[in-house]
Order: structure tokens, then C-alpha cells, then sequence
């Protein structure tokens, strides 16, 4: 059993990427971090998750100065490598395109990035609420920059 | 497949399940629509156990953000921290000494043991089988007992830290862990062989509730509900840490998919944690168990690691201050829990009780009936009358089934007399 | 000696509630029940219906969704009820405090509907087994001051019966 991610396959996973203008990161010994192109990100996932047997581990949404970062963890089972494709949603769209009609496993995770982010995911087939109680008021997000616990009250 | 019988004119009938419901260890509130006995639609309201740890973790520092995670869920409690330490190790970049590896595995191996054999009592609970609760439960026991003495509580250990252990497990009670073990193999192969052999748990288990293999990576799934679905997944071995990858053991997978192959599935990984502890504790070495960590650079990095029920994965992100900027976490059971859509659709109401518990945020029957209007459509689901003759007609489909006489032909004629 | 606390004293029948916990204490309630603890021998019983309970049995920090919910369920419960907050989060919502989903104290949340709640608390992150025992036993006691205190209701006149 090798310890290390297997090289050959992870080079034909950046040369994929980088054919899209991803650039990498930050790479250790059996995870990068990659940053995409808002418009590529999902026929990357796509390719990924049918073609090279990659399993969304979850999404990672953190609101930085500009907008908001979401970060698509994909883990390569059979490589022992973990990849995380990073775009940013700027502060004026807060929108995405949603990956639940083709990869139903990502609904929750999306619904729970609206709730606390505020991202709108499209074509999502029930943007409802889903973890925040039914008297947190409308608009407010708890993992916002600046969100105070006094801003929530029912 | 079993035959189902179909509502009257198609209406549903909306079971409310929850959000405090018998049984169930944590508050999740579910929606049946049956039409007849089966179920056709169904939605999950959480946010009742929502506390907010993301966000509370940003303001604790690295150190003291472990004992946050570990409550995060009881059962899983070395298993969040440890993703947690295994995300800000990788960021700086630091070799955890091999003493401190083994005996982190001995502990998260010990919770395995006693998790799953948690499951096993309370999918027997759920089924109505208390036999199998109460023999589960009594041989968790000694399992507790030796972690109460290897790190100091029963639950939630806070045993691991950046860089090593918080505290080191002295060599002298290396015996009781094995001797602990050990008086656990023989009652789980007694369930084990219980369970396998018993005709009534075929009948509530076999074919029910299928996440058949597609189903399983569609909804992205992971751990014994993966594998009982033959997705040969298990962070222990795709991308192991600690001393997952000195020692010897199998990863169990059944193709089927139904909820005797989960419980097969969890049965077998039980024997196997028990062999991992034995080995752990066998080539376990001495030396330090702390690299001295002092400070996280910034970066950021991921974490993983297999819970009993499945990966647990958290990221990190460090701007090089006393706190995460960002920690992201993903427990097992919030990609497990919305296969139930894939799996219990088109199940009995009876078999979603154990359906639910098969993925193991646990949670059982359906004991309150609703007869409500749908509050998108407005159309009135059910009333009592059409209740009334469903049931009658589902008797008759017993009977029928059973080969028996109906009741009216058997007992008419004496109730009759009876009452006469 | 008032029958409503002599009576409630015999057999516990107890509902638990999580109340947005982390399972710790939950497992542990549960190992209390099953053969190693085993409190049945007590005349102590899970019941499947706050309507059946003698005990409220609250674990965790009681977040903003499970309030309203809480109070309903406390509401429910056939009265005298003694609810025990088991657990650092039931207590004083430990660790959490300062998170944003979490609501106020399972105590205040509890006399917001009944100032004259009977509420019993028991420590520990989670507590341990034998707490919990100790924590009955100590309510036993509890309610024997209560009926105490309580005047001793009259026992109805038998009415004479003719030819007696």
C-alpha cells in the first residue's frame, strides 16, 4: 500500500485543470488547492465526478473582502488525493449555478451555504430553509463578515 | 420488491415525524407522504440541533477549538477533533511522533467498537427486538470503561492535540485495553451469528430500503452506508493517517445495499477495530507524544478522517492569528441523511422506521397520523372515513396474502350468536 | 403527606428531550436504561409520549428552533413534572454560550410558562451515570419536602350504609 498520492494521475488532473486556466495554489503531499474560473467550475465538476470517479466531499463558503469564496472539495478516492477547486462569487452577483438537478448528494450542502452565506444557488429545486430557526429574520447571515448575534433577534 | 397496496383515489396522507419523537436521539422533524402504505415523498427539516459551532470556532484559539469539535456529536467525539488536527497539522507541516499516531488510533478504534455496537442495539430497538438493545449495550460497556480509563471520561476523550496527544497512555494499561477487547469479540460474534441467523430480522432486513450502488454515489455517501452499497470508500485506507497503514485489516463491503448489508457491514468492522486496537497496542513504541507545536502558520488545508459512521471532513483556514479564520466541518450523517430520498421512497411506512436507523442518525417509527391539507396544493390529503376503509382493504390484502378466511365469514356466524 | 407527590414518587416515568445536544448525554441517559446501569429496577421507565411523563429529562442548550417546541412539550406533560437539565449546555449551555443559534437557558425557557416548575440539574460534560442516579435520589427527596409542606389532604367521609 503506497502512502503517497499517485503522480501520474494528479498531473493529468492539473494538466485538465490548467487547460481551463486554473491556477494552483497551494500543493502538498496529497491535497491542492486550485482556483478556477467561476465559468468553468461546473463542467470541471462534471468531468470530474462522471469521468474520473471524484466524490464531492462538501463546499466550503467563506465571505471574503470581495465577495464570497466557495470552495468545491472533491476527494479522489482511488488516488489518495484530495483536490479543492476555489472560485469567488462576487459581492454584486451572489449567485451560482446550482449542481443538485445532476448530483442530487450536494442539496443540503447548497441549501445550508444559502442560509448562512446568502449565495442563491439557480436551477436549485428547493432553495428553502433548511438550518436556521423559522424566526431568524430574512437577510441575515451568520457567517458574514460583521454579523453580530444582536442582528438576529426574532 | 414486496406488493404495495395503492391509496384510495391517490390521495396522500402526511405522517409528521418528529421533531421530538420516541426513541430518537436528536430532533429532526420528517414528512411522510403515503399514499396507502407507501411512501411516495418525503422532506427533512433540521435545525434543531443547530448551534452555531462554525462560527463559535472562529473565536475560540487553535488549541481550544478541539474541545469544541468533540461537541459537535458525542459518538464521533475523537474523530471531529482529530479531522480537525489533521487539517492544522497539514498546514504546518509538522511529523506527529509514531507513539502519539498508534494511540490515537487505539482510542478512535475504541469508539468504532463502541458505536457500532450502539447502532446494532438501537437498530434492534427499533425493530422491536429489546433483546438485542439490552445485549448491544451491555457489551459496549467494558469498552467505555477501559476509554474512562485511558483518557478520563467516558465521552468526549480529549485525547488528541496539535502535534501529538494531550496525554500519554502509560504501558501498564496496555493489558486492560487488550483484555477489554477481548471480552468484547465473544458477544459480538454471538450477535453477529444472531443476527444473521435469525428468520424474522431476514424478513424485516433483506430488500428493504435498497440505496443501490448509483444511488450511493449520486448522493455522494460515505462510510458503512457507502459500503454497504459496494462503494469500497474508507479514508482510512484512501488516505491514511495515524497508524492506519501499519497495521493489518480489511475494508468491509457488501454490494446489496439494503439494511441487512449496513448491519453486516457494521458487525464486521467491528471485529476488524478490535483487531486494529490489539495491533495498536502491540507495536505500539515509546518515546514522545507531543511535537510542540507553537504556532499555525497562515495556509489553509483540509482534514479527513472515517468515523463510525462515515468521513468526517473539516477545513481550516489560518491567517497566521491566534484563530481560524475560517473552519469549515462535515459530519457523515449531513451526506447520509438525504439518501433517505433515494432509499425509502416507495418503501412501507413500517420499513421506514428502520430505514432511517440503517444510515444511523438514529430515528424510528411512525406513530402519529396527521390528516391535514397540503399547504402548497391545498388539497385535503385524507379523512378518517377513507383511513378507515384503506385499513380494511390492507386487511383483506393480509388475508388474501396469508390465505386466510376473512374475518366477517369466520367470526360473523359466532358474533352473531354472541351477541344474540 | 400529599398524594399528588406520594404518588408521583413510586414509578418515574420519564420522556427525554434533546433540546439541540450533542449526544453525549443522550447515550448516556440511554446506558442508564440498558443492563449495565439498568434504573428500570427502580420502577424508573423511557416513555414514548411527553403525556405519559413524570420527568422531563433535558439534554443540551435548547437552540432557537427547539424553544417554542420545548415550552409545548413541557406544556403537554401531566402536572406535578419535575424536569431535570442534564448536562453543562442544559445547565448554563456551557461551551456554547456565545453561539448564535442557541436560545436562551433551558431553566428560563421552562418558567416562562410555569414560574413554579420543579427543575433539578445535574452536571457533568457529560454526566456520568451514577450522577444521574444521584440526581433521582435527590429528587426523591425533594419531593418528599414538598409533600410535606403541602397540607394533608382529608380523606372523604364513607358515607353510613343502612343496616350496617
Amino acid at each position: 500500500m503506497s502512502d503517497t498520492a499517485t503522480p501520474s494521475v494528479i498531473e493529468r488532473f492539473e494538466t485538465k485543470l490548467c487547460d481551463e486556466h486554473a491556477i494552483c495554489e497551494t500543493r502538498k503531499e496529497r491535497q491542492g488547492v486550485y482556483s478556477v474560473p467561476i465559468a468553468k467550475l461546473v463542467p470541471l465538476l462534471r468531468d470530474f465526478i462522471s469521468n474520473d470517479n471524484a466524490r464531492l466531499a462538501t463546499i466550503t463558503g467563506i465571505d471574503v473582502r470581495d465577495g464570497t469564496e466557495l470552495l468545491y472539495h472533491l476527494c479522489f478516492d482511488d488516488h489518495k488525493y484530495v483536490a479543492t477547486l476555489k472560485v469567488l462569487v462576487p459581492r454584486t452577483v451572489d449567485a451560482m449555478e446550482s449542481i443538485t438537478p445532476w448530483l442530487p448528494g450536494a442539496e443540503f450542502i447548497e441549501r445550508e451555504i444559502h442560509d448562512l452565506l446568502g449565495i442563491d444557488f439557480t436551477g436549485h429545486p428547493r432553495m428553502e430553509r433548511l438550518i436556521l430557526s423559522d424566526d431568524w429574520p430574512e437577510g441575515v447571515y451568520p457567517l458574514r463578515r460583521g454579523f453580530k448575534k444582536e442582528d438576529a433577534q426574532p | 420488491m414486496r406488493s404495495v397496496s395503492k391509496g384510495v383515489n391517490g390521495k396522500r396522507t402526511l405522517i409528521p415525524v418528529g421533531p421530538f419523537h420516541p426513541l430518537q436521539e436528536e430532533p429532526e422533524f420528517f414528512q411522510l407522504w403515503v399514499e396507502g402504505e407507501t411512501v411516495v415523498d418525503m422532506d427533512l427539516r433540521i435545525s434543531y440541533n443547530h448551534r452555531g459551532i462554525e462560527e463559535l470556532s472562529t473565536r475560540k484559539t487553535f488549541d481550544q477549538v478541539p474541545y469544541l469539535v468533540e461537541r459537535v456529536c458525542g459518538i464521533c467525539s475523537s474523530t471531529h477533533p482529530l479531522a480537525y488536527i489533521r487539517a492544522v497539522e497539514t498546514i504546518c507541516g509538522c511529523e506527529v511522533p509514531p507513539r502519539a499516531k498508534y494511540q490515537r488510533t487505539m482510542v478512535t478504534e475504541l469508539e468504532r467498537i463502541h458505536s457500532h455496537l450502539l447502532w446494532v442495539g438501537l437498530a434492534g430497538h427499533f425493530l422491536g427486538y429489546n433483546t438485542v438493545f439490552m445485549w448491544a449495550w451491555k457489551y459496549r460497556e467494558p469498552i467505555m470503561e477501559i476509554l474512562e480509563k485511558i483518557t478520563g471520561n467516558r465521552c468526549a476523550y480529549a485525547n488528541a492535540k496539535i502535534g501529538g496527544v494531550r496525554r500519554d497512555i502509560p504501558n501498564e494499561l496496555f493489558d486492560d485495553i487488550v483484555r477489554a477487547v477481548d471480552s468484547c469479540w465473544g458477544p459480538t460474534e454471538m450477535l453477529t451469528n444472531a443476527v444473521l441467523d435469525d428468520p424474522v430480522l431476514h424478513a424485516r432486513l433483506v430488500d428493504v430500503a435498497t440505496l443501490t450502488h448509483e444511488d450511493a454515489i449520486r448522493y455522494c455517501v460515505t462510510g458503512p452506508t457507502a459500503r454497504a452499497s459496494g462503494v469500497p470508500i474508507d479514508v482510512r485506507r484512501d488516505d491514511p493517517y495515524d497508524a492506519f497503514d501499519l497495521v493489518d485489516w480489511d475494508v468491509i463491503t457488501f454490494p446489496e445495499g439494503d439494511v441487512m448489508a449496513k448491519a453486516k457491514v457494521r458487525l464486521l468492522e467491528t471485529f476488524e477495530a478490535i483487531k486494529i486496537v490489539k495491533q495498536a497496542v502491540r507495536d505500539c513504541p515509546n518515546g514522545e507524544t507531543d511535537a510542540g507545536v507553537e504556532e499555525v502558520p497562515p495556509g489553509e488545508a483540509i482534514g479527513h478522517v472515517e468515523a463510525p459512521r462515515g468521513e468526517t471532513f473539516h477545513y481550516v483556514r489560518s491567517d497566521g492569528g491566534r484563530c481560524p479564520v475560517r473552519h469549515k466541518i462535515r459530519a457523515p450523517s449531513y451526506v447520509n441523511v438525504p439518501s433517505f430520498r433515494a432509499s425509502c421512497i416507495g418503501q412501507h411506512v413500517a420499513d421506514v422506521t428502520i430505514a432511517m436507523a440503517a444510515v444511523d442518525p438514529c430515528y424510528s417509527c411512525t406513530e402519529r397520523m396527521a390528516v391535514t391539507k397540503d399547504s402548497k396544493t391545498g388539497n385535503e390529503l385524507m379523512d378518517a372515513k377513507e383511513l378507515q376503509e384503506l385499513s380494511v382493504q390492507r386487511t383483506r390484502w393480509f388475508e388474501k396474502q396469508l390465505g386466510i378466511e376473512p374475518f366477517d365469514k369466520r367470526w360473523g356466524p359466532k358474533l352473531q350468536e354472541l351477541l344474540a | 403527606m400529599n398524594w399528588k407527590f406520594w404518588s408521583l414518587k413510586k414509578s418515574l416515568f420519564v420522556y427525554h428531550v434533546n433540546a439541540g445536544a450533542c449526544n453525549n448525554c443522550d447515550i448516556e441517559i440511554l446506558e442508564l436504561l440498558t443492563p449495565a446501569y439498568d434504573v428500570e429496577r427502580f420502577g424508573i421507565i423511557l416513555v414514548g409520549s411527553p403525556r405519559h411523563a413524570d420527568v422531563l429529562l433535558v439534554t443540551g442548550v435548547c437552540t432557537r428552533q427547539v424553544k417554542k417546541r420545548l415550552q409545548e412539550l413541557y406544556l403537554q406533560t401531566a402536572k406535578p413534572c419535575v424536569v431535570m437539565c442534564i448536562g453543562a449546555c442544559a445547565l448554563a449551555q456551557g461551551i456554547f454560550a456565545e453561539a448564535y443559534h442557541v436560545g436562551p437557558c433551558v431553566d428560563e425557557v421552562i418558567r416562562e410558562v410555569d414560574p413554579n416548575a420543579i427543575i433539578a440539574y445535574v452536571p457533568g460534560c457529560p454526566p456520568k451515570p451514577e450522577a444521574m442516579i444521584m440526581a433521582v435520589v435527590k429528587t426523591w427527596q425533594k419531593l418528599d419536602e414538598l409533600a410535606a409542606a403541602e397540607p394533608k389532604p382529608v380523606a372523604p367521609a364513607l358515607p353510613e350504609v343502612a343496616g350496617a
